[in-house]
């Protein structure tokens, strides 16, 4: 007969449980959507309430926790900022960590899936969708307030830039900072590691970096990162006032 | 001394004392929709009157902070110039603000979603890029039925024979539906993009702006990126793809292979071109970017392989 099956809560974040399996473990969070499923994963009832199959295949985070990610993880309560929802398939899995006394701002610049996300947030009283573009974090300003961390999985050259903006401008102090990071969106000049190497020193700086994961096999060439914000982060970079840099134009002009 | 601020924060603007006190406060509009009409709507935000009088109020006109675009552009349009808030201000004025209850948040948030989503979709670009998009999954989904139809055995099998039947006459309402869709495709591309239209025929034309994602990218893109765009391989040193979408470049067919490459460069620096003028100038300069492209392909067709 089969063992019952055993969820065990994660002690950085109360929603998220992990599951012994024969050959691995396996992530789920306690969904908070109506109705549960968001995007065809597994469901499982456990302690009368439902958990969702948090795919490693699917979502950059859940191959990091697949992966042995340490470093910090949206927990009960907390607002975080995410930028790149796309249609909201790890936004939705953001939102059952930080529960439903906790806030996330969906941040996605492109018409279609930001669509998606639309009607995914009529459905998650806790996901706050908002069009724009992540490189002009003054644009939803008025949008977003301080938060605790902020999530950035946007695929693009300039990400860790972005990701420091977004940070500088967002995080309350001592928040909380994680990236998915594509190297493939950086160029050919360099492999994967040596962009890891760049993107941590320039994280450095003004983050507690936690030890990046790898994300292979299930996305090649990403890495996890993340860490708490140190007052560095909000030391005034060289006299220019948030989203002026000359690199945010720059920037845009690649993309 | 610190600058007096003006922020947003959802549906309510803020005026804070240099102090970072709040000092005036109104909403936007009487209700979440309203509010997020008001600052979703296309030109200017108009100021409510309470915040108008703050602003004329007297002192607050020598240092003026008002960190989000929009507000910037409505003092703009009274005549007033901003200052710009140094990151430690910026985060204690944006800190000092109240929040409405997540719950009043999410309303305006969906509201100003709404909104927004409802305005870009009713831009003649983004109904060209959805064409574009469903004109490419009509012609792949009709690929599969036409080889699926020719693979249909039927014998003399009269159940299989009417099945054959219902699936041909499915088939050409499917190649109507088709049919009908890409001649939509085609005017709204000659309108949109007239001249990048003119040179490479409006499906492909619009294929290339649905993949750039607007005619501002395109126009902002480099020959050879745009060269490549649609290229399902990455591109690299000596082994990568000549081409994406320009594969379907009008008369490339008609060249010896050898020829492709130098054409599709030469085509991608025109479309580059065109879609400048479709973008930016205006202007119109397709029949000369034709002409240039037919003399291109005859020297590469007189050259021969
Ligand atoms: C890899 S996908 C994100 C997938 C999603 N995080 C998930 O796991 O479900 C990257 C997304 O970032 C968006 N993006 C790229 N650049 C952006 C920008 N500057 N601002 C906002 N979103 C951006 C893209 O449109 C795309 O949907």
């Amino acid at each position: 007969m089969r063992s019952p099956l055993r969820f065990s809560p994660s002690p950085d974040s109360p929603n998220l449980f992990a599951r012994k399996e024969e050959r691995r473990v396996t992530h789920w969070t306690t969904a908070l959507g109506e109705p549960p499923a968001t995007h065809g994963e597994r469901l499982a009832g456990f302690d009368g309430v439902t958990l969702r199959h948090f795919d490693p295949g699917r979502s950059k985070l859940a191959a990091g926790l697949a992966n042995g990610w340490e470093g910090p993880l949206p927990t009960s309560g907390e607002r975080w900022l995410y930028l790149g929802a796309a249609a909201g398939t790890t936004t939705s899995h953001v939102a059952d960590m930080v529960g439903a006394g906790g806030v996330v701002y969906a941040m996605e610049r492109s018409l279609r899936p930001f669509l998606r996300l639309l009607t995914l947030s009529e459905r998650y009283p806790n996901i706050l969708p908002v069009l724009g573009d992540a490189r002009r974090p003054l644009d939803y300003l008025g949008s977003v307030p301080p938060v605790d961390g902020v999530y950035v999985d946007v695929a693009q050259p300039d990400q860790v830039e972005l990701a420091l903006d977004n940070a500088r401008t967002f995080l309350v102090s001592g928040g909380r900072l994680l990236l998915a990071l594509k190297t493939a969106s950086m160029g050919r000049s360099r492999n994967a590691p040596e962009h890891l190497a760049s993107a941590t020193s320039a994280l450095g700086n003004g983050f507690d970096l936690f030890r990046p994961v790898d994300l292979a096999p299930f996305h090649r060439r990403h890495y996890l990162l993340g860490g708490e914000a140190t007052r560095a982060l909000f030391r005034e970079p060289a006299g220019t006032p948030a989203g002026a840099r000359p690199t945010d134009r720059r920037a845009a002009r690649r993309s | 001394m610190a600058p007096a601020v003006l922020l947003r924060g959802g549906d309510r603007l803020f005026g804070l004392s240099p102090e970072f006190k709040v000092s005036v406060s109104t909403s936007l509009g009487a209700n979440a929709e309203r509010s997020a009409e008001r600052w979703a709507e296309e030109g200017t935000v108009v100021l409510p009157a309470e915040i108008a009088r703050w602003v004329n109020g007297a002192g607050i006109r020598a240092a003026l902070a008002a960190p989000e675009p929009r507000l910037k552009d409505a003092l703009a349009a009274l005549g007033i110039a901003v200052v710009a808030l140094p990151l430690s201000e910026l985060r204690r004025a944006h800190a000092a603000i109240p929040r409405a209850p997540p719950a009043a948040q999410r309303d305006f948030l969906i509201e100003l979603a709404r909104c927004e989503a409802a305005m870009a979709i009713s831009s003649p670009v983004e109904a060209l890029i959805s064409l574009a998009r469903e004109e490419a999954r009509l012609e792949r989904a009709l690929g599969r039925e036409r080889s699926a139809a020719s693979e249909f055995v039927t014998g003399n099998s009269p159940a299989l024979l009417r099945h054959d039947e219902l699936g041909q006459r499915f088939l050409t309402e499917f190649e109507e539906h088709h049919r009908a869709v890409s001649a939509e495709l085609e005017r709204s591309a000659g309108e949109v993009v007239p001249n990048l239209s003119e040179l490479l025929g409006g499906r492909l034309a619009a294929q290339l702006v649905s993949s750039a994602g607007g005619i501002a990218p395109l126009a902002r893109m480099s020959a050879s990126r745009l060269q490549l765009l649609g290229a399902r391989r990455r591109p690299s040193e000596g082994h990568g793809p000549r081409f994406g979408l320009l594969y379907r470049s009008p008369r490339l067919a008609d060249l010896p292979t050898s020829r492709w490459a130098a054409y599709a460069r030469s085509v991608a620096a025109l479309s580059v071109i065109a879609a400048r003028a479709d973008g930016i100038t205006h202007g119109r300069i397709g029949s000369a970017l034709v002409a240039r492209r037919d003399r291109r392909f005859d020297e590469l067709r007189r050259r021969g392989r």
